[in-house]
């Protein structure tokens, strides 16, 4: 499909990776018309503030919505879901009935929190993915709450650091030993457990966790094996699984393992490069790594995005990146740069306060860690390219 | 040598004002404003630190 042919692109999704779509088809020249629909009411936001600076307090929700103007905009429609798709006819059908037509369709919807099984819906359970769930969360705490977290990967963890000190009692749950090892591997997750003890938050990890709800207005308990924790709230942060139930099941395109939508290297999810997908429900292929990677980070729905436009207006080359992440807690920045494979050596180099954990998968350097050490990126990021050519 | 800057990317962290106080400015409105996006060749090493700074890797020399 060429440019030229585009006459209607629409864009499902109004997230990060779909509004960045947009934007950088228009950057580019696209002439077609570019019709963005999001589910929430809000404008375009990005999720990095939610659960740190908007916990925190230190920013305004007018802070968080995505900025850029677009010389030739596009017409966003907000508090609308798409609800199938046609893809022979090339429709979306959608929530206000007004259907439409596409050329080319960008499947952005993200993903949804995961409910762990037996975890009632209650006052006292909430998720937190979207602004309208930082918000709230912000609103409700006060200094006397206790205010329990499941789940201690990214989201989890940076909550954690936000909350504490602000409330009387954060308790951080996980079934693993420790925070989004994942992620950092052995020897920063435990440099991240200690930092969390160290800073206040009470941390339950390595045992299967239990929920308790005493009667109304009472407290929620949730039981470690070997402890329990009285609390006022429960925050799950369990992880996500790719939005694509919309797209129905027998839909034709192909699905990861963890439930993401398999594109190529362009993002096409299909033979013709018709439909194509960003962000957190897609699964690109790697070129780096010879294989798709499912990232749910900020900078491959960004690159993402941008690389879908370029494919799209054939204005610029596809880039691909190495996969780029990071967090901040209690003050200190980590950085991750490419992949941490399963079962992977770990090289630790400490200097000062400084640390840099490299991933070695055989003879390959497939990524790194980097914990207040992010000076030293560039150079690592062409040490792990180098490598992996 | 000019400066981009992915303001979607930028999260005001503020290193590259400590880094480069005469190009980065982070205002009260809390966003990033470029004091000087073309600055000549004397700045680039000091420049690059910010770049390789940036805790979001928002910065771009092109």
């Amino acid at each position: 499909m060429t440019q030229s042919s585009i006459e209607r692109c629409v864009i499902v999704g109004a997230s990060l990776a779909g509004f960045r779509s947009a934007r950088e088809l228009r950057r580019l020249g696209f002439k077609g018309e570019i019709v963005l629909i999001g589910e929430e009411h809000h404008h375009p936001y990005q999720r990095p503030p939610l659960s740190k600076q908007i916990l925190k307090g230190t920013t305004s929700k007018e802070r968080v919505y995505l900025r850029g103007t677009v010389e030739e905009p596009f017409s966003l429609r907000l508090g609308v879901t798409a609800t199938s798709i046609d893809q022979n006819n090339r429709v979306v059908f959608t929530s206000d009935h007004e259907d439409l037509s596409y050329d080319a369709l960008i499947v952005a919807t993200g993903a949804t929190p995961i409910t762990p099984p037996g975890l009632a819906p209650s006052t006292r359970v909430m998720y937190f993915r979207t602004l309208d769930d930082a918000v709230k969360l912000r609103a409700s705490i006060s200094s006397s709450m206790r205010i329990g977290i499941l789940g201690a990967g990214f989201i989890g963890s940076e909550i954690a650091s936000s909350l504490v000190g602000q409330v009387s009692d954060v308790v951080l749950f996980d079934a693993s030993p420790t925070p989004m090892a994942q992620a950092l591997g052995t020897h920063l997750a435990k440099k991240l457990s200690d930092l969390h003890r160290k800073m206040g938050v009470k941390t339950c990890f390595g045992e299967p966790i239990g929920v308790v709800e005493t009667d109304a207005g009472s407290t929620l308990i949730a039981n470690g094996s070997s402890k329990s924790y009285e609390l006022d709230l429960l925050v799950v942060g369990v992880g996500v699984r790719p939005a694509t139930n919309w797209l129905g099941q027998d839909s034709g395109f192909q699905l990861g393992r963890e439930g993401a939508l398999l594109a190529d290297s362009c993002g096409r999810i299909d033979e013709e490069g018709v439909h194509f997908a960003v962000g957190d429900v897609a699964s690109w292929y790697s070129p780096h790594y010879k294989k798709n990677l499912h990232i749910e980070h900020f900078e491959s729905a960004v690159n993402q995005a941008l690389n879908v436009a370029r494919y799209i207006t054939n204005a610029e080359q596809v880039v691909h990146e190495l996969p780029f992440a990071w967090t901040e807690q209690h003050g200190h920045l980590i950085q991750t740069i490419g992949v941490r494979t399963e079962g992977s050596e770990e090289e630790v180099i400490t200097k000062d306060a400084q640390t840099v954990v490299y991933f070695h998968d055989g003879l390959r350097l497939t990524g790194a860690a980097l914990f207040d050490g992010s000076e030293h990126l560039p150079e690592i990021k062409s040490r792990i390219t180098n490598s992996l050519e | 040598m000019k400066i981009e800057v992915d303001f979607d990317k930028c999260q005001s962290n503020a290193v590259c004002m400590q880094i480069a106080p005469s190009i980065f400015e982070v205002r009260e409105d809390g966003f990033l404003y470029i004091l000087n996006e073309s600055p000549d060749n004397s700045m680039r090493s000091i420049v690059e630190k910010a770049v390789a700074s940036c805790p979001t890797q928002a910065i771009k020399i092109v």
